[in-house]
């Protein structure tokens, strides 16, 4: 069933969110993305706090796995804070040492900065736990289609074309790749050690046997969507409507809420 | 008496989280002698890709060991690269394989990686195509203007010219039409003969086996059921239905005459086997006129 | 009869040095609706050629190749006919498009401008015409060889074909998939009245067919019933075809004077054969 997806980040828990129209989830992700730019103090970040975990709650998907996404990000949020922490004036001194100083202002930047950062991660972590590769890719086609009527009908059709075969042929290659690696290593093929240039080097063996059999793949599956009646996507129809239901609406509704409240606090 | 290779209690546990599926194996012992040719049957899942990639250290056992010559070969993990190049494998298709400019390049592959150079580099990789019937003037080809069946023995002979005292075979013969499966199996023949190397083929095909190899190993769900000589397997009705498997057609076809009342043995597993006993048998009913 | 398919004196040429040399040269062939035809043929045969000719992925240099009485070469029918002849390929992993199964049984339907209900109504009864409804949310990447064949043939069957060609589906599979496919194939012919052209160099799965047809060298060198054909066995192992041991066993048996017919396939009559033939001896 749906959660064979293993691919991609999906998280089968049945949620309220996941059962969203994935276009009102990525317009919301927008949404609050912006939000949490125009949220200027501790007040109106705190809200978007608050919010962001009341959504990540809701979603069901154990809190392990958002921190997961957390620690992946640790580095860019250290250096920020940082950079903001050294290099923002204003507010008192508290040392000087060198080309560094450290000012009350820098340490209140820095802790902003750094929850803006997190708030972000975990506000698309909630997409992408909660979504599809496959609804993704609809949505993405859907939102863009508007494009058809300035000429790019083409484009978006191809667009989400190679993004639903990107996602049936990753796993594929993955497996593909670790039988050829397998092969070489068999023949006594070193990909472990050496230095960078000897590394780069050993990857030859991997590489054309996997670049040769991606080439053939896609020769035949041309010929294989050409039997099926594919046809460059002319006068093609989706069996899948994407519907918007009750439960956009009501999370349309909470996060006009949510966005004005933001505004309000700011004003603090 | 040592043996060649010894697997102990060997166990794969599968990793549910991982992207790329592997089957279990559980528990499964046994021991090889040199120059045995050893059949690894069972169904598709049953575990024997992973059991052979143990054999060389691909796959790192859960628990359990595997010893080449008395010495378990995770012994020291910097020196698996040699323990490849002592337990060859065969991947199925190997022909996918292939990336060197030339069929000689391809095939020094292996022995390049050993550390070989120069004369005793060009002379390993001649010997193993001399032996394996890969014309001289091939080995200037490029591998990718080689015809499907002529791709696969040099990828196989690239494997051999490490000269592996082990040699394991996952499907040799797949895909293959007949001339071409007969190149390969008497590829297998020669590499055993000449240098009493251990081999294990890994097929489904029965026939295949019973042409092929001395004893069989049987998986069913990651699991040995049965290690022994060919004939006590094929005449082991229980053990095969048990592992989901059919006996070789002609061994069906003899069962199927037994049923009729013709007393049958139950040691024909070939058709040369089939066509003797039957060419005697018809003699003897002629004698009883 | 009604043919669904007819080559007339086609010659097919290739200009690049690929492995598939193989030029059918004023080639005739005609296929009859509700038949189910095994082409056999060894590598290089010419048999994935002709294939890819009967439903206009190929283009015929000379001659012409009829579906339902349009020619291949006719541009406006290219989707028509591609429709009407539908095909399944060896890799069932390269020609799968989405990764929901039931998406990817969609594709052909959506690409013929069907309603979604339409569309969906289709795609349920493809997937249960070859057994697979049950998968219908799953990802290709976790089936099975045979049952990734299988949701392919669905694919194909959604479009509603006169006829599917299967350009040896089985020569990946295990025993298992293999048998799988087999029955799929027969079942849509006599159930669905699907015409069948199944391409393979196995032999035992020319049984179950009306006619068998032997191909060596792009050349049409046997034509007749799965029985007249295995009476054949010299011609077919000298274009290297795969026969089975009981063909095997029977051809062995008449070459060392027992003479015995070699037109059974199953086991079962192998052995009845040899019965008759031991006891009619000994009486």
């Amino acid at each position: 069933m749906i959660k064979d997806i293993t691919f991609g980040q999906y998280y089968d828990s049945k949620s309220f969110i996941h059962k969203m129209d994935p276009r009102s989830k990525i317009l919301l992700l927008i949404l609050v993305t912006v939000f949490l730019f125009i949220a200027g103090n501790f007040y109106s970040q705190g809200l978007a706090a608050a919010f962001i975990i009341f959504v990540l709650i809701v979603t069901k998907v154990p809190i392990k796995m958002y921190l997961k996404n957390l620690k992946v990000i640790l580095p860019i949020v250290i250096f920020t804070s940082l950079i903001n922490m050294f290099y923002s004036g204003g507010g008192n001194e508290i040392f000087k040492f060198w080309i560094f100083t450290l000012t009350t202002e820098g340490i209140y930047k820095a802790i902003f900065m750094s929850l803006r950062i997190m708030l972000l991660i975990l506000a698309s972590a909630v997409l992408t736990y909660t979504t599809t590769p496959n609804d993704l890719t609809d949505a993405i086609e859907s939102l863009l289609s508007p494009l058809k009527f300035v000429g790019l009908k083409n484009a978006v059709h191809t667009l989400a074309m190679m993004m639903t075969i990107a996602l049936r042929f990753i796993p594929t290659l993955i497996e593909e790749t670790e039988k050829i690696m397998n092969a070489q290593k068999a023949r006594g093929a070193d990909l472990e050690s050496g230095n960078l240039l000897q590394r780069i080097k050993a990857l030859v063996p991997i590489l054309i046997p996997l670049l040769i059999s991606s080439v053939m793949r896609a020769f035949q599956l041309a010929e294989a969507m050409e039997c099926r009646c594919y046809n460059g996507g002319v006068g093609r129809v989706r069996m899948r409507k994407l519907r918007f239901s009750v439960r956009d609406f009501v999370a349309l509704i909470i996060s006009i809420f949510f966005s004005l409240s933001v505004i309000l606090l700011n004003l603090l | 008496m040592s043996f060649k290779l010894e697997v102990k209690n060997l166990t794969y546990s599968y990793d549910g989280n991982s992207p790329l599926k592997r089957d279990a194996v559980s528990d499964i012992s046994f021991a090889v002698n040199d120059g045995e040719i050893i059949g690894i049957v069972g169904h598709t899942g049953s575990g024997k890709s992973t059991l052979v990639q143990q054999l060389n250290g691909l796959i790192k056992p859960s628990s359990g060991e595997v010893l080449l010559d008395s010495k378990s070969i995770w012994e020291n993990p910097k020196e698996m690269r040699k323990i490849r190049s002592k337990v060859g494998l065969v991947f199925q298709y190997p022909e996918y394989q292939l990336f060197e400019d030339t069929v000689f390049e391809d095939i020094a592959f292996g022995p390049k990686n050993m550390g070989l150079s120069g004369d005793e580099l060009k002379t390993q990789v001649l010997d193993i195509a001399r032996l394996m019937g890969i014309k001289e003037e091939y080995l200037d080809k490029s591998p990718f203007d080689l015809s499907g069946g002529e791709k696969r023995r040099v990828a196989i002979a690239g494997v051999m010219a490490m000269k592996p005292e082990v040699i394991i075979f996952d499907e040799p013969v797949a895909g293959l039409d007949p001339k071409g499966r007969n190149d390969v199996i008497n590829m297998i023949y020669n590499y055993r003969q000449a240098y009493n190397a251990t081999v294990f083929v890994v097929s489904h095909n029965m026939e295949d086996m019973a042409q092929i190899a001395d004893k069989l190993i049987v998986l069913s769900n990651g699991k040995l059921i049965a290690f022994d000589t060919v004939e006590k397997i094929f005449s082991n009705k229980a053990i095969l239905s048990k592992a989901g498997l059919n006996p070789p057609i002609v061994t069906r076809v003899m069962d199927a005459l037994r049923e009729k009342g013709i007393k049958v043995p139950e040691n024909i597993f070939t058709v040369s086997a089939a066509v003797d006993f039957l060419l005697n048998y018809e003699k003897e009913g002629e004698a009883n006129d | 009869m009604d043919k669904i398919i007819e080559l007339k004196n086609v010659k097919f040429e290739y200009n690049d040095t690929d492995t598939l040399k193989a030029v059918v040269d004023g080639f005739n062939l005609s296929i009859e609706r509700g038949s189910f035809t095994v082409i056999l043929g060894h590598n290089g045969s010419g048999k994935s050629t002709l294939a890819k000719l009967m439903n206009g992925l190929y283009k015929p240099s000379n001659g012409e190749v009829l579906v339902d009485g349009i020619s291949t070469l006719d541009e406006n029918s290219e989707i028509e006919i591609k429709r009407r002849v539908g095909m399944v390929f060896q890799n069932p992993d390269n020609q799968l498009i989405a990764s929901i199964v039931e998406e990817d049984v969609a594709f052909g339907p959506e690409n013929l401008g069907l309603s979604p209900d339409t569309i969906r109504a289709r795609v349920d009864d493809a997937l249960k015409a070859v057994d697979m409804y049950e998968f219908r949310r799953s990802t290709p990447h976790h089936l099975s060889g045979g049952q990734k064949q299988r949701v392919a043939i669905s694919g194909i069957i959604a479009m509603e074909p006169e006829c599917i060609v299967l350009d040896e589906p089985t020569a990946m599979l295990d025993p298992k998939g293999r048998a799988e496919i087999i029955n799929t194939i027969v079942s849509l012919n006599r159930e669905k009245g699907i015409t069948i052209v199944l391409i393979t160099h196995f032999m035992e799965e020319a049984e179950l067919a009306d006619r068998v047809i032997v191909l060596a060298n792009g050349k049409i060198i046997d034509d007749g019933t799965p029985k007249g054909i295995f009476k054949n066995v010299e011609t077919l192992k000298s274009v290297s075809l795969d026969v089975p041991q009981t063909t095997e066993l029977l051809y062995a048996l008449n070459i060392e004077g027992m003479p015995i017919s070699t037109d059974v396939i199953s086991v079962e009559e192998t052995a009845e054969l040899i019965y008759k033939e031991l006891n009619g001896r000994e009486v």
